[in-house]
């Protein structure tokens, strides 16, 4: 597929136009283009334009949250190619919003692209206690917990997870990455989260290059 | 003492309460919208701040307000904002009150006087938000970004009552259930203009910076900063 093709799908995410992203991406594989190609010069590089616009406040929360819906039509079609056999995941993270907080946009998003970049994800939704994290680290043997906060009222809770899981004998075995509107560079230091990250588009990016 | 006072348009019909007590000042109000943006709504106020000469002291009606303000600077003027994490905690009047209301409830949205108006304004299929994202991106967009955003917050909603004129209209106009109402007061807001308790505000002062310490009592502190901070912040 030429340029032109990946220019349609570019704007076809970031448009939010499901049925459009829909059709190139089963499109591209008729056509016999890698699943991968497609994911990421794609899919991929859309949300890496939003990502951009987000940074300088040319788009908003509902500007996101529209081309990540894009984003996973796209995915579903591909996630069956992208699996190779018995590759394994890259990762498995633990990802959730803390407790006391209801808001989940920015840590969909985070699963999202995690998944986009072969993470597997284990998620466990809104309200999350500290003791559930590190339940679900035993269970899953992970080694990345992803916390998110988007009430300044629920960032004391970041400091009960990570001592929850030094209290369970864990806190070397686990990277701890914090992330959420509220959360600053400053705060995930304090706490001694091992990665901040201000993005919940590139976050996977981070990720990968910091386990590299 | 002579001020400037900076408020949040949420805080508007009560300090004008206060204001029929105290006297009439000025004040220079920034729309609610601009926490959507916490950096913008940052450079917003520290552009008011950067342009203020000629006073003693500026009043920030403001808390932490999604950290929005942390990266705010004094320029030689001290700046006193509100020990707060939020408006829902200066117009229940301390807080206690707040934390009562709201630890351990992940249910928090409120609504007041002020604030009321955005459910038709922002949560509403008919407001100029949704109409907007439909227009730009399509009703299916729109309709999918409200459910994301709103609709799992459809639990009664706490409405903070301070006895002003509209309130009963408007929790009236929405039906039974929708609101949980609150009694709020105003002796937060009140002692934040007379500045005789030195408690419900934080000040900062040259050369130190806002530093969040999130629990319910504190809420937010201030610290020298290091030539690196100001380094940082410059680029």
């Amino acid at each position: 597929m030429d340029q032109a093709f990946y220019e349609e799908l570019i704007l076809s995410v970031t448009r939010g136009k499901v049925k459009d992203v829909d059709r190139l991406c089963r499109e591209a594989l008729e056509n016999g283009v890698s699943a991968f190609k497609i994911l990421d010069d794609g899919l991929l590089a859309a949300m890496q334009i939003v990502a951009e616009r987000w940074k300088n406040g040319t788009v908003f929360i509902p500007e996101v949250l529209i081309a990540a819906r894009a984003l996973n039509v796209g995915l579903a079609i591909l996630e069956p190619y992208l699996v190779l056999g018995n590759q394994k995941p890259k990762a498995k993270v633990v990802l959730g919003t803390v407790k006391d907080d209801l808001h989940d946009i920015g840590k969909n998003i985070v699963g999202l692209m995690l998944k986009s970049h072969g993470f597997e994800c284990i998620d466990l939704g809104v309200d999350v206690a500290p003791a559930k994290f590190v339940e679900a680290v035993k269970e899953s043997g992970a080694k990345v917990v992803c916390m998110s906060a988007l009430l300044t009222t629920s960032m004391i809770h970041f400091t009960e997870v990570v001592q929850a899981f030094k209290e369970a004998g864990l806190r070397d075995s686990v990277l701890i990455c914090v992330g959420g509107a509220p959360v600053t560079a400053t705060f995930a230091s304090q706490i001694e989260a091992d990665i901040f990250e201000p993005d919940a588009v590139t976050f996977a990016e981070h990720l990968e290059r910091r386990l590299a | 003492m002579s001020r400037r006072i900076i408020a949040c348009e949420v805080f508007k019909p009560y300090l004008d309460k206060l204001f029929e007590e105290s006297g009439i000042e000025t004040v220079d109000y920034l729309e609610i919208r601009q926490h959507d943006h916490p950096e913008l709504l940052a450079r917003s106020i520290q552009s008011i701040i950067d342009d203020t000469k000629d006073v003693d002291e500026i009043l920030l009606f403001y808390g932490l307000c999604g950290n929005a303000i942390l990266p705010l600077v004094s320029r030689g003027i001290p700046v006193k904002v509100l020990r707060v994490h939020d408006c829902a905690a200066a117009l229940m009047g301390s807080n206690v009150a707040y934390r009562k209301r709201f630890e351990g409830n992940p249910h928090k949205r409120y609504h007041c006087l002020s604030y009321g108006e955005r459910d038709d304004e922002y949560f509403a299929r008919t407001s100029p938000e949704y109409r907007k994202i439909s227009e730009e991106y399509g009703e299916d967009n729109a309709d999918y970004v409200f459910a994301m955003l709103y609709d799992k917050f459809s639990t009664p909603v706490t409405y903070i009552k301070l006895g002003l004129d509209g309130e009963d209209a408007q929790i009236r106009r929405k039906e039974e259930g929708y609101y949980s109402v609150i009694d709020g007061n105003l002796d937060l807001l009140r002692k934040m203009l007379k500045g005789d308790d030195d408690h419900v505000g934080v000040t900062l002062y040259p050369e130190h910076k806002f530093v969040g310490v999130y629990d319910y009592e504190e809420i937010l502190t201030t610290i020298k900063q290091h030539h690196d901070d100001e380094k940082t912040r410059e680029e």
